[in-house]
């Protein structure tokens, strides 16, 4: 008797991924084995040991267990289920993690590999991780040759009134690391946009094997100086510039959370403290994101040139990690309440445009046409997942709220190291 | 762990540092207008403390990512910018010529040329000089770069030189020479091999070969070169194969 086990996230390559957000699978009976009636089998964890695991449900819930007793008709047809990987339980490796078919004796009939691939925190990570981010998105750059270059013109500064200083600023980001995770997933599937928690210390991630250090003496210049044969050691953009970068505090420790008794890179919980609604909470632009940036001489500390540092992305994946943590603490994943996303405030003339629930956004939308920046976009449409077919290939401001998809319609296909999928009321 | 718990455990924390001085830093005294009112008044100021004024412009800078509600400081923090480039103390000036030329800031430009061209003007080290001006200016200091190169003996004024020389074309032969010669800087000849690698790629893989099949060439330059091959999809033991490149 066998089983065969099948699950929505998978890839044209028969690769699974899960996330924390509950994903539809079935399970059948592909030769009954002589059985008269229903056959009882249990879905279990089937990974290995330290990797990733995962829980199921009858139902999409965030209450699902180890364990999964479901009767299968002899008539082959499928039984479906719902499966997620098991919160704070993610993969570092394909295949470390799997459902396993077993029947009442523990006999095994089936199983699927899958990968519960989570974004978690840089200094986390195994040496295996970090290795394969940094060739993934070396590979990207290709000595300045490569997509990155793209990326790169995003983030520029035509399109700051699209990105900075107006309500847009953490969907469009959201949107941007998407893009560059799928971008780098593309080089290998195995891949998650770690983040840089920068109210913590994070010297490994300072490390010459991750993104270095400059020369000591800041006489010697500000080129990080890697290790031979670092995946970043030829990192070029805009022609021939490498990654330049100077600490101004003392890498041991985070950067400082007040100066003069004013907000700088503060805590996430003084972030978290910022207030309840989405209009107050978006004053984390300024401290700690800009502290963060500003803590460093180079181009990371200016917005048209931030994104030549791939660090850039790192602490945009905390700032996106942050508004995620704040949406689950404060329940704000419904783009209709106001309380979730708001306009108010600054204004873009004329009329918000890019800001609006229903605005596409720059670059993806192809646009040219002012207040959007009138050169050609530096990227096509968003890039497609192989897994997941959120947002679309012209994502707007609301397709990037709801990312776990708690209000329906499925999931974006990331999830942070530390925060959980957790329904808010009716499924719709 | 199941959400609900954890909720409970996130709760409780945010709640136990409620009292801390982290929380604190979320109430700002000032507005941002404010403080970048008080921050360019220091900036400003040579007598206050070279830490308040480095303080002051990392304040003013964080305001440039919030773009519009900054824009009417820009003149006064450009002007307080170019004040501070050439202040008496060394990491103000070099924090603000960084700033600066990302702003691609023609004072600071001119500045750090005429610091190359005459030691007693210069507001940098030849080397720090070299790196700001290669972020975005690369063509007019090229010929700087070449007598940097041919006068100077300290190998961070010749790594500089030769990544500024990464965007001249009239300059292949000479990085090929550097890449390849093992009495340089590796520090130098790396920077040699990635300006090669943009400037010629074929050539740099000619030179690569000799320089993997030189069983007395030094494995961190080798490490150097095989990693860049590799990550372009090229095959170093095969370099000479035209249908390598993916």
């Amino acid at each position: 008797m066998n089983v065969e086990i099948k699950v929505d996230a998978t890839d044209p390559n028969g690769r699974t991924f899960l996330t924390w957000a509950p994903v539809k699978g079935s399970v059948r009976l592909t030769n009954a084995g002589g059985a008269q009636g229903p056959v009882s089998i249990v879905l279990r964890n089937g990974g290995k040991p330290g990797g990733g695991r995962v829980i199921f449900d009858t139902q999409r819930s965030d209450d699902g267990k180890p364990d999964l007793r479901l009767s299968l008709p002899t008539n082959l047809a499928p039984v479906e289920f719902f499966v997620a990987g098991e919160f704070k339980h993610p993969s570092s490796d394909y295949g470390d993690a799997a459902i396993e078919a077993v029947d009442t004796a523990g006999t095994a009939l089936g199983r699927l590999d899958l990968m519960v691939r989570i974004r978690k925190d840089a200094t986390t990570l195994s040496n295996t991780e970090r290795d394969r981010f940094l060739l993934a998105i070396g590979k990207l750059n290709n000595a300045g040759q490569g997509p990155f270059q793209s990326f790169r013109d995003t983030h520029v500064a035509p399109s700051r009134p699209e990105a900075h200083g107006f309500p847009g600023f953490p969907p469009w980001h959201r949107a941007y690391l998407l893009d560059l995770e799928r971008a780098l997933q593309g080089s290998d599937f195995r891949v998650a946009l770690p983040y840089w928690r920068f109210d913590k210390p994070a010297a490994s991630l300072f490390a010459p094997e991750f993104f270095g250090m400059p020369p000591s003496n800041r006489a010697n210049g500000d080129v990080i100086q890697f290790p031979h044969g670092h995946a970043l050691e030829f990192w070029k953009t805009d022609g021939n510039d490498p990654i330049e970068r100077r600490p101004l505090y003392n890498i041991a420790g985070a950067p400082p959370q007040t100066v003069g008794g004013q907000p700088r890179v503060i805590s996430q919980a003084a972030t978290l403290a910022l207030g309840t609604q989405y209009a107050q909470f978006r004053g984390m632009e300024s401290a700690p994101h800009g502290f963060a940036h500003t803590s460093f001489q180079g181009p990371i500390n200016n917005v048209p040139t931030a994104a030549k540092d791939p660090l850039f992305f790192l602490l945009h994946a905390n700032v996106d990690r942050l508004w995620a943590f704040w949406q689950w603490l404060n329940r704000r994943t419904d783009p209709s309440n106001a309380a979730t996303y708001s306009t108010a405030g600054n204004i873009r003339p004329p009329g918000n445009i890019g800001h609006k629930l229903g605005d596409t956004m720059w670059p993806w939308n192809q646009s040219r046409t002012p207040p959007r920046p009138t050169f050609p976009p530096p990227r096509g449409n968003m890039t497609a997942s192989p897994v997941v077919n959120r947002p679309g290939p012209t994502p707007r401001i609301q397709d990037m709220i709801d990312y776990q998809g708690i209000h329906g319609g499925g999931s974006l296909g990331f999830d942070y190291d530390d925060v959980p999928f957790e329904l808010q009321g009716p499924v719709a | 762990m199941n959400p609900k718990d954890y909720r409970r455990q996130v709760e409780a924390e945010l709640q136990s540092s409620d009292s801390g001085a982290g929380l604190q830093a979320a109430a700002p005294q000032q507005s941002p207008e404010q403080a970048w009112e008080q921050a360019l008044a220091q900036l400003a100021n040579p007598s206050v403390p070279a830490d308040a004024r480095l303080a002051a412009l990392q304040q003013l800078q964080a305001g440039t990512f919030l773009g519009d509600q900054f824009a009417p400081y820009m003149p006064r923090y450009l002007a307080a910018l170019r004040e501070a480039a050439v202040d008496a103390d060394d990491r103000l000036r070099h924090a603000a010529l960084d700033v600066l030329i990302n702003f691609k800031d023609e004072f600071a430009r001119q500045r750090l040329v005429e610091g190359l061209r005459t030691s007693e003007r210069a507001l940098v080290p030849p080397a720090a000089a070299l790196g700001l001006l290669a972020r975005d200016d690369h063509a007019s200091v090229g010929e700087l770069a070449r007598d940097m190169l041919a006068r100077s003996d300290d190998a961070h004024v010749r790594a500089q030189a030769v990544r500024v020389l990464g965007a001249d074309p009239q300059s292949k032969s000479l990085l090929s020479d550097i890449m390849k010669d093992k009495g340089e800087f590796r520090e130098v000849r790396r920077a040699s091999a990635a300006a090669l690698w943009r400037l010629d790629p074929g050539r740099f893989e000619s030179d690569a070969t000799d320089i993997l099949q030189d069983s007395s060439d030094y494995p961190e330059i080798k490490a150097t070169i095989s990693g860049a091959l590799e990550r372009a999809g090229v095959s170093p033991e095969s370099p000479s194969d035209s249908t390598r490149r993916r």
